[in-house]
């Protein structure tokens, strides 16, 4: 009898843990998801912003030093090394010359935008408060995951498969210059 | 752009998450977008057409005061229904832990059947203990949302510290046109006699700020006998009246609609906003800015965020009566100043017109929902 109900309460709370270890990986996935797709949305919004300005460089609204100064920040943020979106394949250490490049044309916008508003100027801050969110919604979904995934019993059951630890996009935006 | 937005609190009684909802609605169909809004009713009559029932309401008890939310199976089911009937390109879901058809929703939502998430918190206090107890079960919900967006820096700063990870702030919106275009009333308009000052808020909220204005009225009429005040907003005006020492010093509008509420930002001299803390936003500032009166107010930080550290309004010392009647003299004291203020107060409160509000949300959805 009492062998029974100690059998009984055992497999009880193993179908408890199972059940815990399942929501978990389910949250675990979800986050990574999120992470890869704001990443993808993040990468998508640089190349924009690298985009418009450059032409907004090529416009001739700019003297001809700020315009090379910012065709130059352009043209590095569109020719550095894109690292794909999947948690799976990418690595960081790639990451870390991008970021240097994307703060440099933060930089070489904040210094070479005039004062007024003309037609592809628009473009341009559209592009960089674009930049800013999407930047900010990436950054908040990959606090979320390291959060989860530094969690003692995800590390231990291995919850997370072989996929790596994101890191923040650490970069300057027009928000902080 | 297929839109879901819902609102955790009943359209029955007014709120400031209410009013919120309805106006953004409102001007993204204006825009040519298809929005649905699921709030609490019983009854769809009582709601505006593009809104859907949510459940039944009931009146509890909930962080303070009474709210008027919906929750239980058979709302939970009922959320569940609209969000796979919607289609929906983005869910706009508004304060996400009031536990009312907002957290069912985000409860339910999984990516392919909503799209992604987008959340905008409002309140700048989340403290209660319930909150902290239960917070774990919400965690796995709050981890849905793709953006998340704050109306304030305050409300921001609360979701850091009390939810983790970050936001974006985007103000409340403000259709400020209507403050600006809005016809004054020769019974509320001040003479150099007898200037008129203005506050609009809840009458039993001490935090509003009714028992400082009670203060500063004597002050004031101290220097200027007659000096008018003009007091609007609901509550119980007997035990408001109780703490003058000259009753009729201060006349009691009562609660006013919002057609009366524009004429009388319009028509007063100054607008006083004498209130003590808890406020995310202030929204009231931003209408009376746009209406063109100049703003005294009490300086806690929202209040100086939206009145540029000074430049749009003067700020007084929080819960300093004395204080509170010197920007309040010096203002009426000086028109040339007051005009200056008032102006340069109504071209800052662009910033706040739905207009660019709403765009600011639309680029949200778009960035979350890869335009």
């Amino acid at each position: 009898m009492t062998a029974l109900t100690w059998g009984l309460v055992a497999l009880l709370a193993l179908a408890a843990l199972a059940w815990y270890l399942s929501a978990t990986a389910q949250r675990i996935d979800r986050l990574h998801r999120r992470v890869e797709t704001s990443r993808a949305a993040l990468d998508a919004e640089l190349t924009r912003r690298a985009s418009a300005a450059l032409e907004f460089s090529t416009s001739g609204v700019l003297d001809p030093a700020s315009a090379l100064v910012l065709a130059d920040a352009a043209t590095a943020s569109l020719d550095a090394p894109r690292t794909p979106a999947a948690l799976r394949d990418a690595n960081d250490a790639d990451d870390a010359q991008r970021w240097r490049v994307e703060s440099d044309l933060t930089w070489a916008l904040a210094a070479a935008l005039p004062e007024q508003d003309g037609e592809g100027l628009a473009r341009v801050l559209d592009a960089e408060r674009r930049v800013e969110l999407a930047r900010r919604f990436h950054n908040d979904a990959v606090v979320q995951t390291r959060r989860l995934r530094g969690k003692r019993i995800v590390r231990w059951a291995h919850l997370a498969g072989r996929a790596r630890v994101p890191e923040t996009a650490d970069f300057l935006d027009a928000q902080e210059s | 752009m297929r839109i879901g937005i819902v609102c955790p609190y009943s359209f029955d009684v007014p709120g400031g998450v209410q009013f919120h909802v309805r106006d953004l609605a409102e001007h993204l169909i204006g825009l040519g977008h298809h929005v649905r809004v699921l709030a609490p009713a019983d009854d769809p009559a009582t709601l505006p057409p593009f809104a859907d029932p949510g459940g039944n309401v009931v009146a509890v008890p909930y962080n303070g005061s009474v709210a008027r939310l919906s929750f239980g199976p058979v709302t939970a089911a009922r959320v569940r229904r609209w969000l796979v009937e919607g289609e929906f390109d983005v869910l706009h879901v508004h304060e996400p832990l009031s536990p009312s058809t907002s957290l069912l929703a985000l409860w339910a939502a999984t990516e392919a059947v909503t799209g992604p998430l987008v959340a905008t918190f409002h309140t700048a206090n989340l403290r209660s203990r319930a909150m902290q107890t239960a917070f774990p079960l919400l965690r796995p919900s709050l981890e849905k949302i793709s953006a998340r967006i704050a109306v304030s820096e305050d409300a921001r700063r609360t979701v850091v510290e009390h939810v983790g990870g970050d936001a974006v702030v985007i103000p409340n919106g403000v259709f400020t046109r209507s403050f600006a275009d809005a016809p004054r009333r020769p019974e509320w308009t001040g003479a150099a006699e007898r200037p008129v000052v203005a506050f609009v808020g809840r009458l039993d909220e001490p935090r509003k700020g009714l028992p400082l204005l009670c203060e500063v009225v004597p002050l004031v009429r101290a220097v200027l006998p007659g000096a008018r005040f003009l007091v609007a907003g609901r509550g119980d005006v007997t035990a408001a009246r109780d703490l003058l020492e000259d009753p009729s010093a201060v006349e009691f509008l009562g609660a006013i609609d919002d057609a009366a509420k524009e004429s009388l930002l319009a028509s007063a001299d100054v607008y006083l906003a004498p209130h003590t803390g808890g406020e995310s936003f202030g929204i009231v500032l931003v209408e009376a800015m746009a209406a063109g009166v100049a703003v005294a107010a009490a300086d806690l930080g929202a209040f100086r965020r939206v009145l540029g550290d000074g430049e749009f309004g003067r700020l007084f010392a929080v819960g300093d009566a004395r204080a509170a009647a010197d920007a309040v003299l010096d203002l009426l004291g000086d028109a040339e100043t007051r005009q200056d203020l008032a102006r340069a107060g109504q071209r800052a409160a662009d910033r706040y017109d739905w207009s660019v509000v709403a765009a600011e949300v639309l680029t949200v959805y778009e960035t979350v929902a890869g335009s």
